[in-house]
């Protein structure tokens, strides 16, 4: 353990050039974020590759979290709303169980005990309240209703944690327009080849004859994934979601909100932004009787989406369905993982190994939610043998030893993979009817009369504060 | 072990561990049908480790509703801002691991970047100068971390980007935690109090035998010294290094980590305290373990672990006596231990807490933490329902705590390897040491640039890496490129400034003796700061 030596001279591999190869919404934000971190000690180019231009299309729906990349760009969340180019959510609707899933946990902690705890005791004792009746934001988007969230921490407005639901090609120019006003040079022309010398990218050769060198690529062309498949590392199809196809339609209109409806052999998820609704079908087509409709998904994730110089993002790294939340969120949250750990030369082995191991602990979260979805539609469609076979299918014993452990007590499982906020899948597991076998002790423990008039209390509030809230139209 | 009231848990041991759970066990399950019965014997000893803690205790505490001022004069506990590291990364190095965190992010990214970058213009000034936590300790100073000074302006939402405006002093108090030093036995009995109080029953007797059922191998009862037979229907085991219940009677394997750890022994002796308490617990390397200094506000606490086989009993007792700055309170107490953890601190109806699950070094004060956080896991995993039900919960609760232990386990394993130490055997083979995986892919990632492994679950987080990393000589190759466009003049004076008001800062703070003076002296109302599972506070 001899000290090393600091230089504060550039050595001659730092990283100076980055190429974001895809122009899309995925490219877009990678280069705005690295431009505004790193310009202009790093120059940043990215490639708009011709084909992808029709591909922008649609709605895309984040968390909350997504006002942490706006924040470190400079954006606000009410900014791209004022401009008309997102809308704040505040729960995802579940038709089929009439429920609204919120982004903040329902309910107030109580003498220290998680809240869903003491919602468990009055279902135990009959009580038939559903449990988004506890979420102030929940009980908005039934009644359309919103209000921004407040900054003062004892307002009950302070829960209104919104997501957003982003017009993708508003939110792509500004975001772009964004990129180029910090630095970064856009190219737009056609790919032809990627030259690869020992298990690293030499060189993006367009069809214009210009060949892009740098000292780390960013692979943002999608499904297409052609630079990160250059250095062919392998993609791991999820078995779950085996012979899934998508059909995407939008409409210019924008009336429904975000919501999930179950179907025979998937979901349907329609998203709405500002003057764009989109509708996506994720579902199993039967191709042996000549269902030819739709677009076949290999959904699964690229074992180690950093590998040599090139690393993927966006679809090019993992896809997969995430219900509430679209791929524009693991983008901004792989490129804050990157900056993290930037590295600024080019011996970067620890830093490449450890971002590898932490987007593979976000998979593992993404697959138990998608897994979870699965498990729920077997719950909603118990005569479906179609949905029944599935979740029997999927195989998973961590996902099934943590709602083996939450159906028997109520207790969530501490795990690494936490890349969704916990609250979701207690909310959606509640939600979905799924109310723990036994009662938490510490709330055993008090009397039940107590539990009631807290909870009475606290579901009257939530309803005086929804009524003060503005109607939408 | 299908549970609901009634039943009867039987703790059996009443040191630090028992006690805890007991107390734990009466404050939240109030309710009538669960009956709680301690079993210790006046003729066994108590170790009474964990007379140094970390923050997380004054949650427990507070979970409990318990008085801090009441709780520090029965225990005669002082503050603890950290740990004083004395000759580990080289015999001369000392460095002060704070409950805090350091300086101020830039362009979010950690302040130890900007240090970093300092450190290669050629500003030598050590980490610890930019944690408010540590200097206040190297002041032998003391004051309430929090906002409750009155003058201190409200946070303006409009200086997001203006790192100046966070650095005002009054911000300084925002960036630390603490814990006490206590006298363990008297907390013991100030918990068996508060116990009794909440209908636990105290049996006095020696356990000579456990009886188990025999189909299922739960443990049924418990037969004491007196002939007196217990019955009950969940074990805690809170026997110490016996562990009657974990070892002797379920035979519980138990993982050795002492090829990575392999101080063995330990001899400990009070002293009178010569001088006013410091406000923070001193660790001191010697050529074969380390020795630990604790003061109390009626006497310093005392104690050298050694690995035998480098060092005799006799030689440690007198190193450590040579050592004492006060005088002798009592004969030498020795111990004997083997680094590491039952690979089921929880196995048929018995939960081993304390030193019966396991042991680690009290290095990092870690010994009171690890029944905290078995306590409390174990209340949130509390059996219930059927035994399949149990058996997950209880699935749940071993993997919790295996975490906790590895987790301290390779921050305590980093002392001893983070070292440039030559002088004996000893180190010789601890610089040379094989490291767990975990750890030695931990330090490359930091030595590449810097980065401390993110994860959430256990109790040492990036601040306290960045302390013994730093304390002991292991530094990146390069920092984080966001702190290059400064240019070299301005970063300079900017951490100038910030050290130097950190500095000032301390100085105005009252000193330990008077803080523990004066704070106690205000007991009417609870002044003290609201507690966090956390040991850099609630406030940073």
């Amino acid at each position: 353990m001899i000290e090393s030596d600091l230089t504060s001279t550039a050595s001659p591999n730092s990283v100076t050039r980055i190429a974001v190869i895809g122009g899309g919404l995925t490219g877009w934000m990678t280069a705005a974020l690295l431009a505004q971190r790193l310009s202009p000690k790093v120059n940043i180019t990215l490639v708009e590759l011709e084909k992808e231009r029709d591909s922008i299309a649609g709605v895309e729906c984040t968390l909350p979290a997504i006002s942490g990349y706006h924040a470190q760009l400079g954006l606000s969340d009410s900014m791209l709303v004022r401009a008309d180019i997102a809308r704040p959510t505040l729960a995802v609707h579940y038709p089929d169980a009439d429920y609204y899933l919120a982004f903040e946990a329902p309910g107030f902690t109580l003498d220290r005990v998680p809240f869903h705890h003491y919602a468990q005791r009055l279902y135990q004792n009959g009580e038939s309240t559903p449990f988004d009746a506890y979420s102030l934001a929940a009980q908005a988007a039934r009644q359309n209703r919103y209000h921004p969230k407040s900054d003062n921490p004892t307002s009950l407005f302070a829960t209104l944690n919104a997501g957003l639901q982003l017009n993708v090609e508003g939110y792509t120019n500004a975001i772009a327009n964004l990129a180029k006003n910090r630095g970064v040079q856009a190219i737009a022309n056609e790919l032809v080849s990627v030259s690869v010398h020992q298990n690293q990218i030499q060189g993006i050769n367009l069809a214009s004859g210009q060949v892009i060198s740098a000292d780390l690529f960013i692979d943002a062309t999608g499904t297409s994934a052609c630079v990160i498949d250059a250095l062919k590392v392998p993609y791991e199809p999820l078995q779950s979601a085996s012979g899934l196809t998508r059909v995407t339609e939008s409409a210019q209109n924008s009336t429904l909100n975000h919501r999930i409806e179950l179907t025979d052999t998937g979901w349907v998820i329609r998203r709405s932004a500002p003057g764009v609704t989109a509708t996506r079908r994720i579902e199993q087509r039967d191709r042996e009787a000549g269902d030819r409709t739709g677009t076949e998904m290999v959904m699964g994730r690229r074992l180690e989406p950093w590998t040599g110089n090139v690393i993927a993002v966006g679809e090019a790294a993992a896809m997969l369905e995430g219900f509430v939340t679209d791929p524009l969120h693991w983008v901004q949250s792989a490129i804050i993982r990157l900056l993290e750990a930037f590295p600024s030369a080019t011996d970067w082995e620890s830093t490449r190994k450890e971002y590898n191991r932490r987007t593979e602990l976000e998979w593992q979260s993404r697959q138990n939610f998608f897994e979870l979805h699965c498990y729920l539609a077997s719950l909603q469609k118990p005569d479906s043998h179609y949905w029944q076979n599935l979740w029997q299918s999927v195989d998973n014993p961590e996902l099934k030893r943590q709602l083996a452990l939450f159906k028997a007590s109520g207790v969530t499982a501490t795990s690494e993979a936490r890349a969704l906020p916990e609250c979701l899948w207690v909310s959606l597991l509640l939600g979905h009817g799924l109310w723990p076998e036994t009662c938490d002790p510490l709330v055993s423990a008090k009397p039940l009369p107590w539990i009631e008039e807290q909870l009475t209390r606290m579901r009257d509030l939530i309803g005086r504060a929804t009524m003060a809230m503005k109607k939408l139209q | 072990m299908a549970s609901s009231p009634p039943f009867h848990w039987i703790i059996v041991g009443g040191g630090t561990a028992g006690w805890m759970t007991a107390a734990a066990f009466s404050a939240r399950f109030g309710a009538p049908g669960w009956r709680i019965t301690l079993i210790e014997s006046d003729a066994v000893g108590t170790v009474g480790v964990g007379e140094a803690t970390v923050p997380h205790l004054r949650y427990f505490n507070e979970v409990l509703g318990i008085d801090e001022q009441e709780f520090m004069r029965a225990t005669q506990a002082t503050y603890k801002l950290g740990i004083e590291f004395i000759d580990w990364g080289q015999q001369g190095e000392r460095y002060i691991h704070p409950f805090g965190v350091y300086g101020e992010p830039h362009q979010n990214v950690g302040f130890f970047h900007s240090w970093l970058r300092a450190r290669a213009l050629g500003d030598t000034t050590p980490l610890e100068a930019y944690a408010p936590g540590a200097v206040l300790a190297r002041h032998q100073r003391f004051h309430y971390p929090g906002s409750s000074s009155p003058d201190s302006p409200s946070e303006n939402p409009s200086s997001f980007n203006n790192s100046s405006a966070s650095n005002k002093p009054s911000a300084f108090n925002r960036k630390y935690s603490y814990a006490f030093h206590m006298d363990a036995s008297r907390y013991a009995a100030f918990l068996r109090e508060y116990s009794e109080a909440r209908a636990v029953v105290r049996r006095e007797g020696k356990i000579v035998q456990v009886e188990r059922h025999p189909d299922s191998g739960d443990i049924s009862a418990v037969v004491l010294d007196t002939g007196e037979r217990i019955e009950g229907d969940g074990f805690i085991d809170c026997s110490g290094f016996r562990a009657l219940l974990s070892g002797d009677a379920l035979a519980t394997p138990y993982t050795d980590w002492s090829h990575w750890l392999p101080c063995d022994r330990a001899v400990a002796i009070p002293s009178t305290t010569k001088d006013t308490p410091r406000p923070y617990t001193r660790a001191f390397a010697h050529s074969a373990g380390w020795r630990w200094q604790i003061p109390l506000q009626h006497r310093t606490g005392n104690g050298l672990v050694y690995c035998s086989d480098y060092l005799s009993a006799e030689q440690a007792t007198a190193q450590l006596l040579e050592s004492i700055e006060g005088e002798p309170l009592a004969e030498p107490n020795h111990l004997r231990f083997t680094t590491g953890v039952r690979t089921e601190t929880w196995s048929h109806n018995s939960i081993a807490i304390g030193l019966s699950a396991g042991f680690l070094e009290p290095l990092e004060s870690t010994s009171i933490y690890l029944i905290q956080a078995a306590i409390m896991n174990l209340i949130e995993c509390f059996p219930r329902g059927s035994s399949s039900e149990v058996a997950l919960l209880r699935g749940e609760f071993n993997q919790r705590m295996k975490l906790e232990y590895e987790r301290v386990r390779d921050f305590l394993i980093l002392h001893y390897t983070a070292t440039r130490r030559d002088d004996s055997p000893f180190w010789q083979r601890m610089r040379r040491l094989e490291k767990p995986d975990s750890l030695e892919r931990k330090i490359a990632l930091f030595r590449e640039q810097g980065q401390v492994e993110d994860y959430t679950l256990g109790m040492f987080l990036e601040p306290s890496w960045l302390a013994v990393y730093q304390g002991q000589g292991i530094l990146p190759r390069r920092w984080h490129p966001s702190v290059d466009p400064t240019n070299d003049r301005a970063l300079l004076a900017s951490l100038q400034t910030l050290r130097t008001e950190i500095k000032q800062w301390a100085e105005q703070q009252p000193s330990h003796q008077k803080a523990l003076l004066d704070l106690g002296a205000q007991s009417d109302k609870a002044l003290w700061p609201p507690a966090a599972m956390s040991l850099y506070g609630v406030f940073s």
